[in-house]
């Protein structure tokens, strides 16, 4: 897997570029937008991550000139503005997900996953299937070990995200997103509380938990 | 046309008396045409009387009657202002005064065949030769065969003519100048308001900013002009006073996390401490940061909002308010606190989404916080009138009345030890996210009986 990283910050572009490389990833840095556009146009890549304030040209222009040539590939914008208005441009201009700095890097690395499963997994069907839970997308049912569990519909698509991202670790600003729709943290523990009420239906009664807490990251779906 | 002055006086001025002397000169031209009109019809009238009389005379006592007449009207009157020639028809003189003040009468047309079978006299009107003023002569026949040529000079008629522009003249001069300073008084008292208002705006301007404008004028407009004045130099004291107020809190808030930031690398870095005193540095240090940020971001949103809102979409509150309530609910239960919400549906307000799902956010939290275990906590929207009330109460401690105001304050916490939960800006951004909306918030609570937060915001029809 190859990410392109464009990033005129140093510090930051090592710190970025170190994790990610840990991480199993290689990573290109490009300083300024011209020689990113250069990169983006010539090499081959399964994601980008873009700042906006480039030296020498608009993050923005360069994310619409990648785009209008690669429409598949999914783009992070990492950007200091931060208002509703910059985010809302940023996602209709080309970006597939929009994260403001300062950032935590586990933070990145789980919508870098998220992004790169989201562009791989083709139209999966009807059914997502982890272990022994099922979850039935079309007639919004969920089974596990046979038996059917209940959920409120608000679970219900926590339990799709989850399962969709299983064995990757989602964050809890990233919950908040998709599952409510809210851009912001409401900085109190609305996701604690609705994952260990989600914890009670699907885990509580079964021979083994499937949802654990990754402490200052997220949670994750996976058999131990 | 550049080097004159640019002041409102001036140009006032100017503009007065522009039109009032064009105004005068329109008047003068309309005066002298109707006198020299007047008086041209005059001489004409006198003249054809004149020619009458001869005929008369004629018809009475021949060519005779009529040479005697003339002899007589000449020697009454300047015979440089006057001739009297008879000829027969075919243009020969018969009889004629003195011509030597007439020199060039005879290139004076006589135009005989133009004289009308009913004797009607004719006039023309001329000018000899080297004549300093004009001539008039009227022709007409006393009896076949003799036609009578009369002259008159227009020396009067231009003499009363130039009596008439003198006076004219001399009017002009003298009422000029003294309009003129008429018009200067008035400009100079029109512009007074405005002269004192940008007095006042200079010495504002050079530093006494306490300074305001009087609004004792007599004119309507100076008066509204000097009040909008006073209004936004109010406006602007209370923002410097606002700003300076947050600048301090913000200081003092940054300053907190900071000391504790230095604190514990200062301790890590003595030269006993252990790798692990390094590493509790450093998750200690990123709290603080965290901390920070959530302070730095709270109050660029708050002037975000306060900056204005740009264009916003129709919302359902009604929709909106059930989603926090599903998203605090597990919240609630665990503290057992018991959440309900009244929600009258389809209840849409126009604006920012986000916006307005924080607001309801940070009140559903606040109740929630200050809510103790067993209590109870509603969230309401009901339609009133030509708004949408969002009420959230709660069985909580209550807020004192002394600091029922200040709750929406920035940075303001009632109780200061209470650091860890949030950096006392939820409030305060509800309250600005309803005022970006046209509309506000208001707190009805008594101390340790409950609080009622209260949004009122303009219905979206």
């Amino acid at each position: 897997m190859k990410i392109l990283l464009i990033e005129d910050d140093q510090t930051i572009a090592r710190f970025v570029s170190t994790g990610l490389t840990q991480a199993g990833y290689r990573v290109d840095v490009a300083a300024d937008g011209i020689s990113g556009l250069d990169l983006a146009m010539n090499e081959s890549y399964d994601l980008g991550i873009f700042d906006l304030m480039l030296p020498d040209m608009d993050g923005m222009s360069v994310i619409e000139r990648v785009r209008r040539r690669n429409r598949r590939l999914p783009i992070i914008i990492l950007s200091a503005r931060r208002t509703v208005d910059d985010r809302v441009k940023g996602l209709q201009r080309g970006g597939d997900d929009y994260l403001t700095k300062p950032f935590s890097f586990s933070e990145l690395l789980a919508r870098v996953q998220a992004q790169l499963r989201r562009s791989s997994e083709a139209d999966s069907g009807s059914t997502l299937v982890v272990h022994d839970l099922c979850v039935d997308l079309l007639a919004r049912t969920v089974n596990r070990a046979g038996r059917r569990v209940d959920l409120q519909p608000k679970e219900f698509m926590l339990l799709e995200y989850l399962m969709r991202n299983a064995g990757h670790v989602v964050s809890k600003t990233m919950i908040i997103e998709r599952v409510w729709n809210y851009n912001f943290d409401p900085r109190t523990n609305v996701v604690e509380a609705r994952i260990s009420k989600l914890r009670e239906k699907v885990d509580k009664e079964f021979a083994y938990p499937l949802i654990h807490t990754v402490r200052g990251m997220g949670y994750v779906l996976k058999k131990e | 046309m550049s080097r004159l002055p640019r002041t409102l006086s001036f140009r006032l001025t100017a503009w007065y008396v522009c039109i009032f002397s064009l105004t005068l000169l329109a008047v003068f031209v309309v005066l002298y045409v109707s006198v020299g009109t007047i008086l041209d019809h005059q001489s004409n009238n006198d003249l054809v009387e004149d020619i009458e009389e001869f005929r008369l005379f004629h018809a009475r006592g021949g060519l005779d009657a009529v040479k005697a007449e003339i002899e007589h009207e000449i020697s009454s009157d300047d015979p440089a202002k006057m001739f009297f020639r008879i000829l027969d028809e075919t243009g020969a003189e018969l009889h004629t005064t003195d011509q030597s003040a007439f020199e060039g009468i005879d290139d004076f047309p006589v135009r005989l065949d133009e004289l009308a079978a009913d004797g009607e006299p004719l006039i023309t009107v001329g000018r000899l030769v080297d004549g300093e003023h004009g001539l008039k002569v009227a022709i007409g026949a006393l009896a076949p065969g003799a036609i009578m040529q009369l002259g008159e000079s227009t020396e009067e008629h231009d003499e009363l003519m130039t009596v008439v522009m003198a006076a004219f003249l001399a009017a002009y001069v003298v009422i000029l100048p003294v309009a003129s300073l008429i018009g200067w008084m008035i400009a100079r008292k029109a512009a007074r308001g405005i002269r004192t208002v940008s007095e006042t705006a200079g010495r504002i301007h050079r530093g006494a900013l306490d300074e305001r404008v009087s609004t004792d004028f007599r004119e309507l407009e100076i008066q509204q002009l000097a009040g909008t004045f006073n209004a936004m130099l109010d406006r602007i004291a209370d923002l410097i006073t606002e700003i300076r107020q947050m600048t301090d809190n913000i200081a003092h808030d940054l300053r907190s996390p900071l000391a504790r930031i230095r604190a514990v690398w200062e301790n890590a870095l003595q030269d006993d401490a252990s790798p692990e005193a390094a590493r509790e540095a450093a998750s200690a240090t990123l709290i603080e940061c965290d901390r920070l940020l959530d302070m730095i971001n709270a109050t660029l949103d708050l002037a975000e909002l306060e900056a204005g809102m740009g264009e916003g979409d129709s919302v359902d509150v009604s929709e909106m308010a059930r989603d926090a309530c599903e998203l605090f609910e597990p919240v609630a239960e665990e503290k057992r606190i018991e959440l309900t919400g009244a929600v009258e549906p389809g209840c849409m307000v126009e604006g920012n989404r986000h916006y307005l799902q924080r607001m309801l956010a940070n009140l559903l939290d606040n109740a929630l916080k200050y809510t103790a275990t067993g209590g109870r906590v509603g969230l309401g929207v009901t339609r009133n009138g030509a708004n949408v009330l969002v009420e959230v109460w709660d069985t909580g401690i209550g807020i004192v009345p002394e600091h029922q105001e200040k709750v929406f304050e920035r940075f303001f916490r009632c109780d200061p030890s209470r650091q860890q939960e949030s950096c006392g800006m939820g409030l305060s951004f509800a309250r600005a996210v309803a005022r970006a909306h046209g509309g506000d918030v208001t707190l009805r609570s008594e101390n340790g009986n409950g609080s009622r937060f209260t949004v009122a915001l303009p219905l979206f029809a």
